[in-house]
């Protein structure tokens, strides 16, 4: 079971840490207390809120995370599961008064079952890494996220991360089978399972993205799916946005089922190729489309055929198709790449995360850049064209506060402006700090209130990430609070 | 309207709104289960909510349900219940082709729901009769998998949002999702409703994504002497260079169950079902390969449905893991049993070395792809508890998935939902008792062993 270890001293040498009864369990190489270290742990993806937790723990092992959990419901610690950081809402920023559950240690692939159709992973297992190891069986893991090569697992699960292709083949949630859960209250759990037709309730359906608020995932079993005999990619250029929103309408009642419907505006074109990720996008478009389809060789003559057609009807006026496998790569760079292009355009980037129905794309769109317009602000667009799932991203000077306060309150108008088209104000990033307040905007009193309930079920202490997700009277961020800044 | 009589006998006109009752086409087993009285149908949340709240006042147990076509799932209750129905509540509420999303309300039927989206060239790809007499919500609730679940998914995969009622001392409307394809706003309550069994409150509403109908569908057979080489032929399909969207080992007295679908379906030998779709070149790809590895395996026949078949067959395919509504025999029962895809075939052979097995008529329908069996038999009442306690067994050292899915009424109280327990069901408990805190929505409905 546990193994006590001998009392060491932890990586702080300043003064003994009140964390220090975690080093009967932890080793002192994986207790960070001391100030230095612990600020790399403020924030994730998301900024502009900023918490410096009491203390980190690297867990190793679901024996690591039960210790930790049960250890901190003992002194009555809240703490926040944390994967690569990858988050751009805020889900793994520490809380006040809390701790940080690292998993970045807990990366084995404990099994790849691809006869059976799935895998079972730790939950700092990077998600591209359970595709390289399903690869050469012929199987891979659909949901990619832009950040696959950084993030993890069990961070996937907790946000319910998606990416281009998850316009063919879903969400996280389309392929967890089964989790392993230490609950809040030091409980262990196995939800579900990779064999058909778990008869119990959908409990890992539900769980996946909680944002860590139930608890901390420390084994996931995920679906792998065979990978496509083929794929074609192409690149559509226009000099309309609106042209290239109507094409994508137009793909889609065709029938046909792209893998991958991605559109990047002008301003990502010309960041994109400024930067290493340069995809050879020309810098003359007012949009280019990246289409990608796949499966069976023998279809994809058809849909190649029917594509074509529709971009250009649709006054595409150039259109490629990647010649191979390097060419295809390089287009998904650029794509793939756009985020870390946009940080050339300015010291900051919020990255927005909007989602309408494919109907309402051109004319949300066309409300962000007035927006913008009327801010004074830099915005870019990069989004899944697909499954109405904007990505706006304002690039600015976080160190001047009255153009940090514009972005805000344009981000704001913004996602109201996506839930006014019939939207949601997050397609895939979650809610986490970022989001909080917007909450109302799409649930009343009672839908909260039961959501609320169901967390209060699984976590009656409010000890697994609590304050975020949900505006409440528990929350440690306060409702409408302005954004701590931390300076450099 | 009416005023409210038969379900709640005892009661005035339920405060604020009088809700219709309505006396309803009931099947034996429905009676069997809550009796003969009148179902409450009302026709908003307003009445709804009223109905909840004066029956939780009253401690009556309340069974949700569409059209009843579902009522045998489950272990019903034991006290007298009130069953309140959504079938008036069946509009399309939103409904845009190029949006690939639809948003119901629970009482439409699902062959409403199946026809509106076809005429759009639409579907949701989770088969269902079409003699269906069901409802959105009945289908939800019952979450039953489709025989194209391995490539196509499952009602988890589809459901957007939904709007439901829970319970307790406020009876309160919710909502989860919403009418975009990607959210992740919130927490996908959805999930926890679909087969939920009507224990999970009310749902009302429902929001789905859609795909597009594919072009072209085939559905072939092939029949075999015998098993070994029936499951040879169907792990040679399983090869992922095809992609069976369904792909089904049957035989004895399973074809006599689906004869009525395909004329050239008579001999009870074992047979392999499987379905491609795409457009027409994947399909005709699909089908070269396949010829080719019939003609290395020389089946004893083959079939190839025409495209009123290919519905016939995906009725009768539905209709199999359902009871026979109108009068099922005594001797009836319906399980579910979920393997992983290679012990499929083992565990098919473990169903039939069983002792009962030479006093039951087994059929069963094997997913080869999903790991899925479906298990009718007909057996003696002296012999279920045999049977039952055998497949129990069988379940546990296989690590099976189990759900009864039907015994007749006078025994179904006797056995529990599921053969196999399920370590989350305490957490289950706690999480279902925030949708109904009184617990008095399908008491006991979900029991595991």
């Amino acid at each position: 079971m546990f193994t006590r270890r001998k009392q060491a001293s932890s990586t702080s040498s300043e003064r003994p840490s009140p964390y220090s009864e975690l080093l009967e369990w932890i080793p002192p190489d994986r207790l960070i207390t001391n100030n230095g270290e612990l600020c790399v742990y403020e924030c994730d993806g998301f900024p502009l809120h900023k918490e410096r937790p009491q203390a980190v723990i690297l867990c190793a092992s679901r024996d690591d995370v039960l210790h930790v959990v049960r250890w901190c419901n003992e002194k009555s610690i809240p703490f926040v599961p944390r994967g690569a950081g990858t988050g751009l809402s805020g889900g793994a920023t520490p809380v006040p008064g809390g701790v940080v559950i690292d998993l970045n240690h807990m990366r084995r692939i404990v099994k790849v079952d691809v006869e059976n159709g799935y895998a079972i992973v730790e939950p700092g297992v990077v998600n591209i890494r359970i595709s390289q190891a399903a690869s050469s069986s012929g199987f891979h893991y659909a949901p990619d996220p832009s950040s696959q090569k950084a993030c993890t697992i069990g961070g996937n699960v907790a946000e319910n991360a998606g990416g281009p292709h998850c316009l063919k083949y879903g969400m996280t949630t389309d392929h967890i089978l089964g989790l392993e859960v230490v609950l809040p209250d030091g409980d262990i759990v196995r939800l579900g399972g990779p064999r058909a037709e778990e008869t119990g309730y959908d409990l890992a359906g539900l769980f996946v993205g909680t944002e860590g608020t139930c608890g901390v995932v420390t084994e996931v079993t995920v679906r792998l799916l065979p990978s496509p005999q083929s794929v074609r990619t192409f690149l559509a250029i226009f000099d309309s946005m609106s042209f290239a929103c109507r094409t994508v309408a137009a793909i889609t009642r065709e029938g046909i089922e792209p893998a991958a419907l991605e559109i990047l505006d002008q301003l990502t074109i010309r960041a994109v190729e400024a930067s290493v990720f340069a995809a050879g996008y020309p810098q003359n478009a007012t949009a280019v489309l990246l289409v990608e389809i796949d499966g069976l060789e023998a279809g994809l003559d058809e849909q190649e055929t029917q594509i074509r057609a529709i971009c250009k009807a649709h006054h595409a006026f150039e259109f490629r198709a990647a010649k191979d496998e390097a060419d295809r790569q390089k287009l998904w760079r650029g794509r793939k790449g756009a985020f870390g292009a946009l940080g050339r355009i300015n010291t900051d980037l919020y990255v927005l995360d909007g989602v309408v129905p494919r109907t309402k794309l051109e004319d949300t769109l066309n409300e962000i850049y007035a927006i913008a317009d009327r801010y004074g602000l830099t915005l870019s667009n990069v989004f899944h064209a697909g499954d109405g799932n904007l990505h706006p991203n304002i690039s600015y000077d976080g160190r001047d506060e009255d153009e940090r306060s514009r972005v805000l309150e344009a981000g704001r108008e913004i996602l109201t402006a996506c839930v006014r088209a019939g939207g949601s104000i997050s397609g895939e990033h979650g809610i986490g700090v970022e989001k909080m307040e917007f909450m109302p905007l799409l649930f009343t009193p009672d839908d909260l209130a039961l959501q609320k309930d169901l967390r209060d079920a699984v976590d009656p202490r409010a000890l697994s990430n609590p304050g975020k997700i949900f505006p409440d009277s528990r929350s440690c961020v306060e409702v409408g609070r302005k954004h701590r800044v931390v300076p450099l | 309207m009416n005023e409210p009589a038969g379900a709640i006998p005892d009661s005035d006109a339920a405060a604020g709104h009088a809700v219709d009752c309505a006396t309803v086409h009931r099947h034996e087993y429905e009676r069997a289960f809550y009796g003969d009285g009148d179902v409450l149908t009302p026709e908003s949340s307003d009445e709804l909510i009223d109905v909840i709240r004066e029956s939780h006042s009253r401690r009556k147990v309340l069974v949700p349900e569409g059209a009843g076509s579902h009522a045998y799932l489950g272990v019903p209750p034991e006290e007298e219940a009130v069953v309140v129905s959504t079938r008036k509540m069946k509009q399309i509420l939103r409904y845009k082709p190029d949006d690939f999303t639809i948003g119901v309300q629970t009482g439409l039927p699902l062959v409403e729901l199946g026809e509106t989206l076809a005429r759009n060239r639409q579907e949701i790809p989770i088969d269902f009769s079409s003699r269906s007499r069901g409802t959105v919500g009945g289908w939800i609730a019952a979450g039953f998998p489709g025989s194209r679940a391995a490539h196509h998914g499952n009602l988890r995969n589809y459901v957007i949002g939904a709007l439901g009622l829970r319970g307790g001392e406020r009876p309160s409307l919710f909502k989860t999702g919403g009418m975009v394809v990607k959210n992740v706003a919130g927490y996908d309550v959805g999930k926890f409703l679909i087969g939920s069994l009507g224990t999970a409150g009310v749902i009302l509403e429902t929001n789905f994504k859609v795909r597009a109908l594919p072009d072209r569908r085939s559905l072939r057979l092939a029949r075999f002497r015998h098993r070994k080489e029936a499951w040879s032929f169907a792990r040679r399909l399983r090869d992922p260079s095809t992609r069976p969207v369904l792909l089904l080992v049957f035989g004895g007295e399973a074809t006599d169950l689906l004869k009525g679908a395909a004329p050239g379906l008579t001999s009870r030998d074992h047979w392999v079902a499987w379905s491609f779709e795409g457009n027409a070149s994947q399909v005709q790809w699909q089908d070269s390969q396949v010829d080719a590895i019939l003609d290395d395996q020389a089946p004893a026949e083959r079939l190839d449905l025409q495209e009123d078949q290919v519905a016939a067959m995906r009725d009768a395919l539905c209709e199999l893991a359902e009871p026979d509504h109108e009068k099922p025999p005594d001797e009836l029962g319906i399980a579910r049993l979920g393997v992983l895809p290679t012990e499929a075939e083992d565990f098919e052979l473990g169903i039939f070395g069983l002792p009962e097995s030479r006093r039951a008529a087994f059929a069963t329908v094997t997913d080869v792809l999903t790991g899925l069996i479906i298990l009718r038999w007909r057996i003696t009442a002296d012999a279920l508890e045999g049977l039952l306690s055998g497949l129990r067994n069988l379940a546990a050292a296989r690590q099976a998935t189990s759900a009864i899915l039907y015994l007749p009424p006078a025994v179904r109280r006797d056995w529990p939902f599921s053969l196999v327990a399920d370590p989350a069901a305490p957490l289950a408990e706690k999480i279902r008792r925030v949708f109904d805190p009184e617990n008095l929505f399908c008491p006991g409905r979900r029991r595991a062993t």
